[in-house]
This record gives structure tokens, sequence and C-alpha cells, in this order.
């Protein structure tokens, strides 16, 4: 069997070639690859990397290209053949328009930049090793785990009645947090919004217009934060309640209304101020008001837009 | 395009005496020189010595507001090495104890003074007897302006309540940032990234200090704490002049935050200044004897109370010295 071929049956969840590691194995999957299996860079063509790379890229396995590349990694540290596939991934993604393909962690971390450097660099501190796992683990897995198994049943082959999973070592910073868990990367934008509750029981709540400062934006929610200065908000009523949101634009004359669901909420002591700290998912977001909650996200990124955002916002009453 | 670094930037990195003030803006017409002026007066009148200098090389005219329009040495006798020592081009004005070191408008190619005489003037400058050194800025962000500027451990910026001025403020406390990072990038492969120089092509300029931090920690993480520690250090104190509604005078905190969200630095507002006509009468007539009548209201006035926290705050904001 060719390099190439044996390259691309591991990648593809063949699992014969997994019973050839032992522990004493070297913990760097490109090490692995080339001391164990004979499979590095000088073995296998550029021809046959990018194909092998397109290959995986067409069916939408972009951890497996990436992993190709990792693997493939050991002589060209610098990535000088290699991060050009990567910098062409990068430049795709960054086109294409968002979408929920973002199971794919791993990806979703290396892509949450454009710069193909930074990238590459993410690409070269990741340890991938291999880490057998339970087909039931493959519904819930952890936060750290990057899963990248085949959407075909378990194979007869596979050791140990085993799924193949890829993990990463010591490389995600706070791969805790429920922020990794996002399938939007959220911008700080620092202004007002205005939120009731919906259907609340008590009427008093029902009708009282709350303003909180957001914190932070993607298409999928937000991030907000308010002083409850009556005490009136209990974190453990708020989880799971719809509300009605007022983003204020600065730059538009009508408001974008919206509903949403706040999906965690938190109390926080800052300087000696209960802080109501809580995510809101949108629902019913019409397209016109993604995109204007985008816009605003892709204004926000640039200092001269926040600039004059905030210029009009100082202004209005001068 | 200048590039924002060069291999003799590091040997720039003058840090001069913590007295030293200067005074930016990056907009011309804001009122910097007259800031400067009514600074030093009353920091004269506190009994302290200042030196007043012309920090513009390329429009040299303070000696003119000072009511002397021709002097007879200045700046430029020092570069070209017509008098030996920087004390030498001190003449007295008609405020106490404040001196000035006049800039010189003779040669145009001393407009950009080249880096040995850059550093020249900032040793002979590190050397002066004096309490305080306020550097007159000019406008724009040529290298000069902002080599001063990050050479003075408190560094002010004036600006006036419209957009303009706002925009410009921004722009230069951001190119005296790039600029003082660059130095560190220079001898790295990151040499050029602020700018789009060398091996980085204009779409890869970082945005925010946040991109930076994040090219540095992905390419060059051995130079993080440096980076980290300039950003960190970086301060600017702003003077919002010509302020006509009190409520103007949050527009400073569109600086504030702008700093803060992109280039992560801090800065505090110092005082703001209010619109006075008689300013404008004295910027046309220049008559001296004016100068002072106007102390007791207007804006002279309200310099009072910046210079006189300059004194009792001496803290450099910039922990660069």
């Amino acid at each position: 069997m060719s390099p190439r071929d044996k390259l691309k049956r591991v990648l593809e969840g063949r699992f014969e070639i997994l019973d050839l590691f032992s522990d004493s194995s070297p913990g760097n999957i490109s090490d692995r690859f080339s001391s164990v299996i004979g499979i590095d860079r000088e073995s296998i063509s550029d021809d046959e990397v990018k194909e092998l790379f397109e290959h995986f890229i067409s069916e939408g396995s972009i951890l497996r290209a990436l992993t190709l590349l990792k693997i493939l990694s050991l002589n060209d540290r610098e990535g000088n053949d290699l991060a050009p596939l990567l910098a062409s991934l990068l430049e795709r993604e960054a086109l294409s328009d968002i979408r929920p393909a973002t199971v794919d962690l791993l990806a979703t971390k290396l892509l949450g930049t454009n710069r193909p450097s930074v990238a590459w660099n993410n690409l070269m501190k990741t340890s991938l090793i291999f880490q057998a796992a339970s087909a039931g683990e493959v519904d819930k897995p952890q936060s750290d785990w990057l899963v990248c198994h085949d959407e075909t049943p378990i194979q007869p082959d596979a050791p140990h009645g085993m799924l193949l999973y890829l993990r990463i070592v010591n490389s995600l910073p706070d791969s805790s947090s429920p922020v990794w868990n996002r399938k939007n990367t959220r911008t700080k934008v620092p202004m007002p919004v205005y939120f009731s509750l919906v259907g609340h029981p008590d009427s008093n709540l029902k009708f009282q217009k709350y303003e909180a400062a957001l914190v932070d934006l993607s298409p999928m929610g937000m991030g907000l934060q308010l002083v409850d200065l009556y005490g009136c908000l209990k974190p453990a009523e708020l989880k799971d309640r719809r509300i009605r949101l007022e983003i204020v634009l600065p730059s538009r004359k009508d408001n974008v209304h919206t509903f949403a669901t706040i999906m965690w909420c938190k109390e926080e002591e800052v300087r000696g101020r209960k802080m109501i700290r809580f995510g809101a998912k949108f629902q019913e977001a019409i397209p016109e008001q993604v995109a204007v909650i985008q816009q605003l996200i892709k204004q926000r990124k640039r200092d001269q837009q926040l600039l004059w955002s905030l210029w009009d916002t100082k202004t209005t009453n001068l | 395009m200048e590039p924002l670094g060069h291999k003799n930037d590091q040997s720039l990195s003058v840090e001069l005496p913590r007295q030293t003030i200067s005074i930016g803006g990056g907009k011309g017409g804001v009122g910097k020189s007259l800031v400067a002026i009514s600074l030093a007066y009353w920091l004269g009148r506190l009994k302290k010595r200042v030196i007043l200098m012309d920090g513009d090389f390329g429009g040299a005219n303070l000696h003119t507001m000072l009511g002397n329009r021709m002097p007879e040495v200045t700046l430029e006798d020092f570069l070209l090495r017509r008098v030996e020592n920087l004390e030498e081009v001190l003449q007295e004005t008609f405020m106490p104890n404040v001196s000035l070191l006049a800039g010189g408008m003779d040669i145009p190619s001393l407009a950009n003074p080249n880096f040995s005489r850059k550093t020249r003037i900032l040793r002979a400058i590190d050397k002066l007897d004096t309490d305080f050194l306020l550097v007159d800025l000019g406008a724009g962000t040529n290298l000069t302006a902002l080599d001063f500027f990050l050479a003075s451990p408190r560094k002010i910026v004036v600006l006036r309540p419209q957009p303009t001025s706002v925009q410009n403020a921004y722009g230069f406390i951001k190119a005296a940032l790039y600029r003082k990072i660059s130095r560190i990038l220079w001898p790295t492969p990151l040499r050029g990234l602020l700018d789009g120089s060398g091996d980085h092509p204009d779409e890869s300029i970082p945005r925010s200090v946040e991109e930076i931090f994040e090219e540095v920690s992905s390419e060059i993480p051995e130079s993080l704490p440096a980076i980290t520690q300039a950003v960190e250090s970086f301060h600017v104190d702003i003077i919002l002049n010509m302020v006509r509604d009190p409520r103007e005078k949050r527009i400073a905190e569109v600086i504030h935050e702008v700093c803060r969200q992109h280039l992560q630095i801090g800065s505090t507002t110092l005082g703001s200044i209010p619109f006075d006509m008689s300013c404008e009468r004295w910027a046309t007539r220049m008559n001296q004897g004016t100068f002072a009548q106007n102390a007791q209201d207007g804006a002279l006035k309200s310099a009072y109370q910046i210079a006189y926290n300059l004194i009792t705050q001496p803290e450099a904001r910039d922990a660069a010295a």
C-alpha cells in the first residue's frame, strides 16, 4: 500500500493502522506517522497532498484536511509547502456564508482567523493523538474532544469495537468554557439594549422595560449585562424566559426589535454592585434584522466606524 | 509611505526626563500652541522653571506667538552646530520663569531631521536643567512628531469638539502607538507588519492591537512581553479645547472608548478649556500685553487648573520613563 493510500485510509477512519501504535509511540501525530507508519512529507508528492486535501475539502471534511496537513508537517515546520493549501481553505471559508458546519471544532478554532500564518501556528501547536472511545460518547462529545468519526456504524475491524477519535491535547485555550461551544464568534459591541420579559406572571415585571448593556453579539445571539437596582430580577427565573429586545442603532431611525430566549443567566458582584449577566439566543429574527446585526458586527471591527458611531451617540443632543 | 519602523529606531527610544510633556494632536488649528503657552504661563507663575520648545520643525512659529518675530538663535543653529549647547538657544520670554527653545524655518531640509539629528536633540534635551519641558508638536503624524511624543513620559493630546479634530487626534495616538510597537518588531520576522511593508501585504495589516497580539503570540511569542509592556505603559492625557457647551466635554469619551477598545491603551481627560474670543483676538495681534490680562477668566483661567494638576500629580502616566 502506498503512503498516500495509507494516509487516506487512516483519515477516512480505517482502523487497522491504529493497531500499529503503542504507548511508546511518539505523542506528536506527525512524529507518529513518520516513525511508525513511515508516512512523512518526503514519501508523498505535492500533487498527492493537494489531491487528498481537495478530496477532503470537497467532502466537507475540513478537519481531515487539516489533519492531513498536520501529519505532513514534520519536515515543514515553517509551513512553506503546506501553508498555501491552508490559506486556500481559509480563503474559501472566509468567503462562504455562516453555516452550521462548525461541529468541527478544530476547524472552527482555526478558521476563527483569516490569517494563514496564525492558523498554521495554531495547527503546529496542536498535538493530536488518537484516542479510542466508546460509541456512546459519540453523541455526547466532551468540550475538549475533537470528534472525527465516520458517519458509518462501527466497523468490524475497528480495534476493540471503537470509533476513531482525534483528541486535542493542551492546545486549546480555555477549552472548558461554554464559549468554546459557540457556533458563531462573538464580537464585543458595547451599546445599550432594551428588553422586556414576555409573558411573565408578575404584571409589574411584565411591562417593565429594562436597559442593559450589550456586551457581545453574534448573528445567533448576544451577551447582556445590567445592574438590577431594585433587585426584581432573579437569575433562576430568567433562564429560558422569552424576552423582547430592542437594539438601539445610532445610525438608524428605527431600532431593531426581535425576540430572544435567555439561555443562561448569572448574578455577579462587580465593584460592590450586583450585576446580572445573561446570554440570549435570537428567535424569529427576520433576515433584515440579521443583516443589520451582521452589519453592526462588521462595523464594530473597524476603529473608524466605532469612532463615528460613538461620535453620533455623543453629539445627538448637542 | 514612510515606514513606521527603522533599523535605527532602537537607538531612538530615548526616554526623556519625567517632567517632559509633549503636546500634540494631529490636527492644525486646535490650539496646541496656545495650550502649551497657557500651561507654561501658569507653571511659571507657580514658581516652576519652564522651557517651552517649538517641536514643529516644519512650521515653527511659537516664537512669533510669544512676540519674537525673528529670534536670533534657534534649534536650527543647534542642528547645524552653529552653537554647541542647547542652553545657548534658550531665550527669555515675557512670561516669568519661562524660556523658549525657538524653532527655525530658514532651512526646509531641517523640517524632517534625520535620525542622528533627532537623537542629538533628544539627548541635549535630556541634559537641560528645568522643572518642566513643554514640547509643542507640529500638526500631522510625521515621524518627528511621533518620536518626540513617544520620548515624553507625559503625552498630551489636544482636540476640539469637532469631528475632524477627534478623528485626527485618534489617528495621531494610533500612529504613535504603532510606531512604538514597530520599533520592537523591527528586528523580528514581523518587521513591516503595521505599515504593510516587507513581506506583509496591505490586507494583512492588523486592524487593532488585539490582532497585533494575536499575530505576535503566534509568530514571535518571545516578543509578546515587550509588546504587552509597550501597550500597557502607553497612556495619553486629553485636553478638550475651545469648548462652547459644557455638554461637549463628553466628546472626549469617544477617544477614551476607541483607545480602550481598539488600542487597549488608557487615556484620561486632563481638563477642558472653553472657547474664548479673547484668544482669537490675541492670536490675531499677538500682543503679549493682553495675554496676561485674560488670566482671571476665560481660557487662560481654565488652563490654570490643568497646570496645577501637572504639578500636584507629577506621576507620569506613561511608565516608559
